[in-house]
């Protein structure tokens, strides 16, 4: 298991680069394109990504292409299965890259790294994880990372396993003009004024095991609203998640706009863009926050904030001895319970959905962290 | 976690000054040579965020005190976790605590603390008793440490260097000309600093009066921004002189506006070491400042530009008027400036300064 010396300055024509995660650590991931783009300017970039995450990716200057793994077809299984993962490898191949790096520990993308018939391939040392030989379809093998390593370090870690420094440590999201004027659109239509402060509040997840208490939603709303910052409230598109973002605004007496369910992932953050502060729970659209720059409270419960805090290239400080808590750095913040469980990697205590050290989270202490940071004071 | 050679820098400040500036360079500098740099400053500090956009890793940490013991106990983690073989300190608080953590650590790293200023040093400790070497950004600031009791065998001076490219490659004048709407035989004279009391600008508005009667198409050009900038405003009115002096407020397009400039004058009354005469020269510009700190250094009188004696108006003025009346002088001064800067104040000089230092040090540490 050796790992042979650096590739840069080498002569690279294609890139295959394999993120086959969630929404969330495919925007964490543009760091490392960022890194590649910077090493090899003329090399031609390809991202395969899950099906529903390469909004992440559109528009980004360090990517040329995107190749989308489409889940649903493979999961059918038999003979639509096989015509899928033999169309993605075709494709892959048809690119001829020199490098393959394999962002994520699955195995999928190691194999496919390998059937892509590059010259170097970067991916994380398996430690006897995964299939057998898995270490033998790599040239180059990252270590593991250390636990409390953020995502967006840990991918920046990869593409430094092959002698590629990082370029930029921060997240890039791209929109697009049309994206902005219906942001603007929907914006005005809510009733803000294009001069009017306003704070995104984006209480849902897919997995109601990071969500806040709506109480406390509702109390972080109409405390923006009570310092003259219209809040607006947003979720993904699942009925239920939009019915939560309705009753939160219910709670809070009305005071806030909404745009709930209304607004794909690339509006959604130019909406944010424009807004005066995030205040949400551990998702997708609080990455997007960290990544237009907007100042962001992240509400986390369970999920490690050490490795998803909102990102702006500045470590959190999360440890062994402390990996939790209530953190300010840079221009956001962190709220979590330093309860002795966190992580604890399930769905919820005993399987209940329901995390308490989420549900424990005090009003004050949310609000504490949205005046902190609004006075972009933190000290 | 790499068997590359780290060096961790510190930085208790927030702001982004020169000595930021010349942290981020030498970072940026020295991983080109192959050693790796992490930084270490407060969640909040400018270097931070300006370090993460060029790519390079930036732990945080809060300093609340010289003898912080939370912050020593981060550094020390830092230290292990990044396998840290050199710690950079740069200002009073992250002195101590890195140079504290440093002899602390295990791992024995070696502690340099970087003097970027020139003002009074309020304790000797972190520059005696912390650091195994002390570096500073010109002789003056070294002679001072000494006479202050600091070991001269224990201090290296390594001058600020600069992107002389950004500055020297573009030989094509300014637009800034055609920027304010000005004649262009109107003779441009001027700085680009950041405004403080003590960078001297009232000095020249002073000398101003006497300038205009012997020159009246000069026009000044303050650019930069700081806390006396409504003070400026004040005097420039009080003397009457608004249809002469031009505020540009901060600039990106530093180069542009030194470009423009038929001459660069600061009466700065306090500097170390002077990088924004060095920018100036870098850009051909003959320069004028005062004969303070480490100015002497970068300007050789008569060559690269005038000195004169600071806080004194009618000396400036007389040296303003004597390189106004002689363009072929001055223009000569300007390349001569621009050939001294090249050779040395290059940020590549400076990084490879610093890690020949880093080396000898690394080598001395394995030997003894």
């Amino acid at each position: 298991m050796t790992t042979p010396g650096s590739i840069a300055g080498m002569e690279i024509r294609a890139i295959a680069v394999f993120m086959l995660r969630h929404i969330g650590d495919t925007l964490l991931s543009t760091p490392a394109f960022r890194a590649l783009r910077a090493a090899f300017p003329p090399a031609r970039v390809l991202a395969v990504v899950n099906e529903g995450t390469q909004q992440m990716l559109e528009g980004n200057p360090d990517i040329d292409e995107i190749l989308v793994f489409h889940r649903r077809r493979r999961d059918e299984g038999g003979f639509g299965r096989w015509r899928e993962e033999a169309a993605l490898v075709r494709s892959l191949r048809s690119t001829h890259p020199d490098l393959a790096v394999n962002l994520t520990e699955g195995d999928r993308g190691a194999i496919l790294s390998f059937l892509s018939g590059a010259r170097f391939r970067v991916g994380v040392a398996p430690n006897r994880r995964g299939f057998l030989g898995k270490e033998m379809l790599f040239t180059h093998l990252c270590p593991r990372p250390s636990l409390y390593r953020h995502a967006v370090m840990r991918d920046l870690d990869v593409v430094a396993a092959a002698g590629i420094p990082p370029a930029d440590l921060r997240l890039r999201f791209y929109f697009t003009d049309r994206d902005r004027e219906k942001a603007a659109r929907m914006l005005r239509e809510a009733g803000i004024a294009p001069e009017q402060p306003f704070a995104v509040v984006q209480p849902t997840s897919r997995w109601t095991f990071k969500c806040w208490t709506e109480d406390g939603m509702a109390g972080v709303v109409s405390h923006l609203a009570g310092r003259g910052i219209v809040p607006v409230v947003t979720s993904g598109p699942a009925p239920g998640e939009v019915a939560q973002a309705e009753r939160i605004r219910e709670r809070a007496g009305g005071r806030a706009a909404s745009l709930a369910g209304r607004l794909s992932l690339k509006e959604l953050g130019a909406v944010i863009a424009s807004a005066r502060l995030f205040v949400g729970v551990d998702s997708a659209p609080m990455h997007i926050s960290a990544a237009v720059g907007t100042p962001t409270v992240a509400i986390f419960g369970p999920t490690g904030a050490f490795n998803w805090a909102p990102w702006e290239g500045i470590d959190w400080g999360y440890t062994a001895e402390r990996p939790a808590g209530t953190r300010f750095v840079g221009r956001h913040a962190v709220v979590q319970k330093e309860t002795a469980c966190i992580p604890c990697g399930q769905d919820g205590c005993e399987g209940t959905k329901k995390s308490r050290c989420v549900e424990e989270i005090l009003l004050e202490e949310v609000s504490g962290a949205v005046d902190r940071v609004l006075a972009g004071v933190v000290s | 976690m790499t068997d590359r050679v780290t060096v961790l820098h510190t930085e208790s400040s927030l702001g982004w000054g020169g000595q930021e500036q010349r942290t981020l360079r030498e970072c940026l500098g020295i991983r080109e040579l192959g050693i790796r740099p992490v930084v270490l400053c407060p969640p909040e500090a400018e270097l931070g965020r300006r370090a993460a956009s060029a790519g390079i890793e930036v732990f945080s940490c809060r300093m609340r005190s010289n003898f912080d013991l939370a912050a020593v106990r981060t550094v020390l983690r830092i230290l292990r976790e990044q396998a840290v073989d050199i710690v950079n300190t740069h200002s009073g608080r992250d002195s101590f605590l890195a140079g504290i953590a440093g002899r602390l650590s295990s791992l024995q790293p070696v502690v340099v603390r970087t003097r970027h200023l020139a003002m009074a040093i309020t304790s000797r400790i972190s520059y005696s008793w912390l650091p195994h070497r002390v570096v500073t950004v010109s002789r003056y600031v070294r002679e001072y440490l000494v006479r202050e009791g600091v070991p001269g065998e224990r201090i290296v001076v390594v001058p600020t260097g600069i992107d002389v490219g950004k500055f020297a490659e573009d030989r094509a004048p300014g637009n800034l000309r055609e920027e304010l709407g000005l004649a262009p035989d109107a003779l441009l004279v001027g700085s680009v600093s950041v405004l403080r009391r003590k960078k001297g600008h009232r000095f020249l508005l002073q000398a101003a009066p006497s300038i205009l009667a012997e020159f009246p198409r000069t026009v000044f050009v303050i650019a930069g921004a700081g806390p006396q900038e409504n003070n400026l405003r004040k005097t420039i009115r009080d003397l009457g002189l608004s249809g002469s002096v031009r505020m540009l407020g901060h600039r990106e397009d530093v180069s542009n506006v030194l470009r423009s400039l038929d001459l660069f004058v600061l009466p700065t009354e306090e500097e170390a070491l002077g990088t924004a005469f060095v920018e100036a020269m870098a850009a051909g510009v003959a320069v004028i400042g005062c004969r303070v700190g480490g100015v002497p250094e970068v300007v050789q009188e008569g060559e690269t530009g005038l000195l004169v004696p600071p806080g004194d108006p009618a000396a400036l003025g007389d040296a303003v008027r004597f390189l106004l009346a002689d363009g072929e002088r001055r223009r000569g001064m300007g390349a001569a400036g621009r050939r001294a800067v090249i050779t040395r104040y290059s940020v590549e000089g400076m990084c490879k300064a610093m890690f020949d230092l880093y080396r000898s040090l690394l080598a001395e540490r394995s030997g003894g």
